[in-house]
């Protein structure tokens, strides 16, 4: 069953629709959350909270296009809320840490010119800031769109397309480096 | 929209409506596309190559992987929580198995059931968690001012404070006994050597063969701590989990010694108490062998060395005199000897001990 039906089956109470949506996303929230939260067991009580918090409040919630983006959305401020009350008294700095590598799945590329290129490019993803590194996440990993993605990270659009831009001066640059001596490297 | 006419591979990799195109298929962003493509057919194998990159991005997968007993655990947490019964005045009364979602939901676990079960023979791994899944957990949560009583299958037993909870099996089953606390409690442990008892506080393990101590583990707070008053205990961190060779990572822990887990640093820091706790072996000998002492001082002894309360109509029973040793014996036994000794009966109801007289014998 398709995601935004068993979203409207819960809103109207259906215990079924509810668990398997659980089922369904718990895993990649687990997976998302623990990039930037190292505490796992905090972690799993702020999706635990979130799904709870989502049975009692479901006569008020409406529609989503998206559930997925909803409990991204959901579970992401959470753990940020509530981390933010434990380290009350510490400085509260607006960085945090997405621990991601990249890969290229090898299976698909078997063109060398490519193969080449999807290289260079898991390098530039791999060498970019925390906050760049989560969009990417999002967007080529979990396949949300942009607006999802800024609402998600509780930025504009306009400083998600800013960071955006930012990305690709870095690919930019580093595509200039890798294409200038890249062809060299081969030779040596 | 840009001009794709001078695009190279990596002007694509950049694109976002052409990612966006990858990914979020609509028509719309069809429509273009294929018209750009028939207007320029010599893009074609760039785009193909660009899109071949694109959707082969992957992601490491992190180093702390969920298995599937664990999240299934999850799960059936967040389901209890959710569906917890909470009495409705206004809905009328349909008993359970009339209920559509009921049947469907029969049908459902059953298939699951044999599903799990049959997933359970083929790979027979990590059974500890999933034992607890199929045993179902007794949640007990303290919302009341005082602390309550839990007894446990094995015949361990629990005093946990207000504000906290804990989680554990109806009955023990498998290698270990575990319990899941959220706050403060103290555990006197039935000693069973082959069956370690393992209190989980978030990511600190307490782990014992029987003993008894207290474990002060509250959500927010940024110091965990265990207190031993008899035998020995081990704490540990879940993500180190002890092995022959790495026994440092393991604190142990043996009477009048706490251990204090700062959250923030993830550490442990053991030190010996001040004062001998009153339910370690030393001071209880002393303190809680009675000769020919009344019964409300009894009474009150135990009250103070568990912080519990129990019940008993203190104008027939405060004034008898008895003689009882206490000191060996857990705190349901002990409840029981003085009992016995005043000729009363006692029972647990709630988390509460309440003494009561016995009426035949009265008359």
């Amino acid at each position: 069953m398709e995601d935004s039906e068993l979203w409207d089956l819960f809103r109207a109470g259906n215990q079924l629709a509810y668990t398997q949506l659980v089922n369904k996303h718990y895993k990649p929230l687990f997976n998302y959350g623990r990039r930037f939260c190292q505490d796992r067991e905090f972690l799993m009580d702020c999706i635990q909270e979130v799904f709870y918090e989502l049975w009692n409040r479901k006569e008020k919630i409406s529609s989503t296009p998206s559930v997925k983006w909803y409990l991204f959305k959901a579970v992401r401020l959470r753990i940020f809320r509530d981390q933010a009350k434990w380290t009350k008294n510490e400085e509260i700095t607006d960085e945090y840490n997405f621990l991601v590598e990249f890969n290229i799945e090898s299976k698909i590329i078997n063109d060398l010119e490519i193969n080449d290129l999807s290289v260079k490019v898991k390098n530039i993803l791999n060498a970019l800031p925390p906050r760049q590194q989560e969009i990417m996440y999002l967007r080529f990993y979990e396949g949300l769109t942009l607006n999802q993605i800024s609402e998600i990270m509780g930025i504009t659009n306009q400083s998600l397309r800013n960071l955006l831009q930012k990305s690709y001066k870095s690919f930019r640059a580093e595509w200039i480096s890798l294409l200038v001596f890249l062809p060299y490297l081969k030779f040596i | 929209m840009a001009n794709y006419d001078n695009f190279e591979i990596e002007d694509f990799l950049q694109d976002d409506s052409f990612i966006d195109w990858i990914f979020h298929e609509n028509a719309e962003s069809n429509a273009f596309w294929t018209t750009f493509l028939s207007d320029h057919p010599e893009k074609r194998t760039l785009i193909e190559k660009a899109r071949a990159i694109l959707i082969s991005i992957n992601v490491k997968p992190h180093d702390d992987q969920l298995s599937d007993a664990e999240i299934n655990l999850r799960v059936k947490l967040i389901q209890d929580q959710a569906f917890r019964q909470v009495p409705d005045k206004q809905a009328p009364i349909v008993k359970i198995y009339q209920r559509q979602w009921f049947k469907t939901a029969a049908v459902f676990l059953v298939f699951i059931s044999i599903g799990f079960v049959a997933y359970q023979i083929l790979t027979k791994q990590d059974n500890r968690i999933t034992q607890d899944v199929l045993n179902k957990l007794v949640k007990i949560s303290n919302t009341s001012k005082k602390s309550k009583f839990v007894q446990m299958n094995d015949g361990s037993l629990a005093v946990l404070t207000p504000g906290s909870e804990m989680e554990f099996p109806s009955t023990f089953k498998g290698k270990e006994r575990n319990v899941y606390l959220r706050g403060e409690a103290f555990f006197e442990v039935h000693k069973d050597h082959e069956h370690p008892f393992l209190v989980h506080s978030q990511n600190m393990i307490t782990r014992v063969l029987g003993t008894s101590f207290t474990v002060k583990a509250f959500k927010n707070a940024a110091e965990f701590k265990v207190i031993v008053n008899t035998g020995k205990v081990w704490v540990y961190d879940q993500k180190t989990k002890p092995t022959a060779e790495k026994k440092d990572v393991v604190i142990v822990l043996t009477p009048n010694q706490q251990v204090t887990y700062n959250r923030n640093v993830l550490q442990f820091k053991k030190d010996t108490l001040m004062h001998p706790l009153l339910l370690s072996k030393e001071v209880a000998d002393k303190e809680l062998n009675f000769t020919n002492i009344p019964f409300s001082t009894v009474i009150s002894k135990l009250n103070v060395a568990y912080g519990i309360q129990i019940e008993y109509n203190k104008q027939k029973l405060g004034d008898l005199r008895i003689t009882a040793l206490l000191a060996e014996h857990p705190l349901n036994e002990k409840v029981e000897l003085i009992c016995r000794a005043v000729n009363a009966k006692y029972r647990f109801a709630d988390g509460r001990i309440i003494i009561e007289e016995d009426a035949s014998t009265n008359k």
